[in-house]
């Protein structure tokens, strides 16, 4: 599909936000349809492809993510799955946001859907009073408000504070 | 959605970078809002998150290199596209109380609620029954409970919890009230119904909503009320047969007439009879006889006991199906064998009674090959259960379609007048024959006493079960009949218009019987 990548072996850097330069093999870099629309769009990988809005941390998780997912071949849905779940396995909150927003930026579908995934599965069975502090929501309603929403949908909250 | 909102920038002009990455923008995909997000990519100089004061919240980490200081938040549509429409409808409906805006994305957007049940389309449902007590008049309870999702690794007892569907006050029940009962669970949704009045309820968000009134038959036998789905105009509709035991046509008294009525949910103001009395089909009514629903068809006992019918919900029209052969001597099909779903068929089962008598269950399905030409045949299955199922008194249920293939429900009888607390359930997977036990939790009615036993036999019979797909869609969008509800949302009043639109080209049937 890359037909327009003459040499396989290429390379291009790119820059986190907080200045780290990261080597990534081009079709590694591929797994993002944002970087493979800019190589598509005639952007020599000799350049330094800045990422202004990824950190550090967060872009060496989504490169090991696209590593893993563009050297596995097909036929191993069963292995990349695996990995998926260690993956992200004892990845805090903070992380998992920052790996949503990089990959929603980054455009990369699959770390995207593991990765919002992951935060529901976590916040699924959460007080909902610790998922508004979790996405820092304001509470707009007044204590009354809320208690009628919350008797509305009283068997939601059966077991919950 | 804007780009520029998903990536939670300021809605003000980029300045460019003035390093010599400033290249031919022209190359680049454009947006719709005219900036490509290349150009976010190359500008730099904004912050890469947006940090906020306060403390942080539970998730900790801050240890880890360049988050420390600042919190990472997500941008609110990324967290209502991405993460809330993952959630079980059950989190979506007590995260209402988050805030007002979360409440109004949950229960406002239809573009939520489609997104919402595109992430939950079969490999995540969950199987549901529903209950209902019949002994005592004055209770209109109606209790469901769902199965424990499929996902999850079925070793050991699950307990279910019931939940109890109350109706709104019945102070204007009609005289024939004592006809009361639930449809076949339709895409994630049900009706309760009670003489003349049924309620339209939702399984996932448990949202329950009354329906007009259907005519109030004094002098009926019989009523029984079904769901379905039309799946080309894409509308619910419930479909009332009331059984009269004569009625009057000009000076001839006749009797047996079938009353149909059909209420199409979001166009019919009211109830409509598609029908005049004398060339209704005659459903089997009398011996209150289930009926299963498949895919927009319906398949019923033709009162005679000899034939069957099939209503299709798309261009209510109706097919009458001839029983298998009476083959082998023994077999003996009709007057109330048990219909049921079986593999994404209609199926009959040997013989007339639900309980099972040996651990062989002689299935009969069909094939509905060409609906529109009405041409079907008929497949023979032997599938053998656990030789203690019979000992245990187990009757069957019903056969639940899951993705990793279908479970056969049974129910243990002597076991439960043994233990008086719970009814036992067995979902029975029978391609690779094992089984495990869920037990459903006390219901309410069956608290044991004296008469628990005879009660419960009448209410296990009437055990079903169903696999449905969570859909948080409100009920108001479907019923659009009640003006005060129409909500706010001209996004709703704009999805019937076309809706209405879409009706009126064709009615064909597209639908087939899913494997």
């Amino acid at each position: 599909m890359a037909s327009s990548i003459e040499n396989n072996n290429e390379k291009l850097t790119l820059k986190s936000s907080d200045g780290e330069e990261f080597l990534v093999e081009k079709h590694v870099a591929l797994q993002s349809t944002l970087l493979q629309n800019m190589l598509d769009s005639d952007c020599s990988s000799a350049d330094v492809i800045p990422l202004p809005k990824i950190d550090a941390r967060t872009l060496a998780l989504v490169l090991g993510y696209c590593k893993k997912h563009a050297d596995a071949s097909s036929s191993k849905q069963g292995e990349l799955n695996s990995f998926d779940s260690e993956f992200l396995k004892d990845m805090d909150m903070g992380a998992l946001f920052n790996l949503v927003l990089a990959a929603n930026f980054m455009e990369i579908k699959g770390l995207l859907d593991i990765a919002a995934q992951k935060i529901a599965d976590t916040i699924k069975d959460k007080p909902h009073q610790e998922v508004r502090e979790i996405f820092h929501v304001e509470n707009d309603y007044t204590p009354e408000e809320e208690a009628a929403v919350r008797e509305e949908n009283r068997w939601a909250f059966e077991g919950f504070p | 959605m804007d780009g520029k909102d998903i990536l939670g920038l300021p809605n003000t002009p980029l300045p460019l970078s003035q390093e010599k990455k400033s290249r031919p923008q022209k190359d680049f995909q454009r947006k719709p809002d005219g900036i490509s997000r290349e150009v976010y990519a190359l500008t730099g100089g904004l912050a890469p998150l947006m940090p906020v004061s306060g403390s942080r919240g539970s998730g900790g980490g801050g240890a880890e290199g360049p988050t420390v200081g600042a919190v990472v938040v997500l941008p609110n549509e990324l967290v209502e596209v991405e993460v809330l429409t993952r959630l079980p409808a059950r989190s979506l409906m007590r995260f209402k109380c988050v805030s007002n805006l979360w409440r109004s994305t949950i229960t406002q957007y239809p573009s939520f609620s489609k997104i919402h049940r595109a992430r939950h389309s079969p490999s995540r449902a969950g199987g549901f029954f529903i209950i209902y007590p019949e002994a005592d008049d004055s209770l209109r309870c109606f209790y469901a409970t769902t199965l424990p999702s499929s996902s999850c690794p079925g070793d050991g007892e699950s307990v279910l919890v019931p939940y109890q569907f109350t109706p709104t006050a019945s102070n204007s029940c009609s005289s024939s009230n004592k006809y009361y009962g639930a449809t076949d669970v339709v895409k994630g949704l049900f009706c309760l119904y009670a003489g003349n009045r049924s309620w339209l309820c939702n399984v996932s968000t448990r949202e329950i909503r009354e329906l007009p009134f259907s005519s109030d038959l004094e002098n009926a036998v019989a009523f029984t009320y079904c769901l379905g789905f039309a799946s080309t105009s894409k509308e619910y509709k419930l479909v009332k047969m009331c059984l009269l035991p004569f009625y009057r046509t000009k000076d001839v008294i006749s009797f047996h007439g079938l009353i149909f009525e059909i209420l199409t949910m979001g166009k019919d103001a009211s109830w409509r009879r598609p029908w005049d009395i004398l060339e209704a089909p005659a459903v089997g009514l009398e011996l209150g006889r289930t009926s299963v629903y498949i895919d927009g068809l319906l398949c019923c006992w033709h009162r005679g006991g000899y034939t069957l019918i099939v209503f299709n919900f798309q261009d209510e029209s109706f097919q009458k199906i001839y029983p298998p052969p009476k083959s082998s001597g023994s077999i003996y099909f009709g007057n109330g064998s048990l219909l049921l779903q079986f593999e994404g068929h209609f199926a009959l089962v040997r013989g007339l009674h639900r309980r099972l008598v040996n651990h062989e269950l002689e299935i009969w399905v069909l094939e509905l090959n060409n609906y529109e030409q009405g041409s079907y045949e008929w497949i023979n299955r032997i599938i053998e259960v656990p030789c203690d199922f019979p000992v245990r008194g187990c009757s069957f249920v019903g056969s639940l379609p899951l993705p990793t293939g279908d479970q056969m429900l049974l129910t243990g009888l002597v076991e439960f007048i043994n233990k008086k607390s719970a009814v036992p359930v067995y979902s029975f997977d029978h391609a690779k024959g094992k089984f495990e036990k869920l037990v459903i939790g006390n219901f309410l009615s069956w608290s044991p006493s004296s008469q628990v036993a005879s009660i419960c036999k009448k209410d296990i019979e009437k055990f079903r079960v169903y696999y449905y797909e969570e859909d948080i869609t409100p009920l108001s969008d479907l019923v659009s009949n009640d003006k005060d509800l129409s909500l706010t949302s001209a996004t709703c009043t704009k999805n019937k218009k076309k809706k209405k639109k879409k009706k009126k080209k064709k009615s064909s049937r597209t639908t087939t019987l899913s494997d």
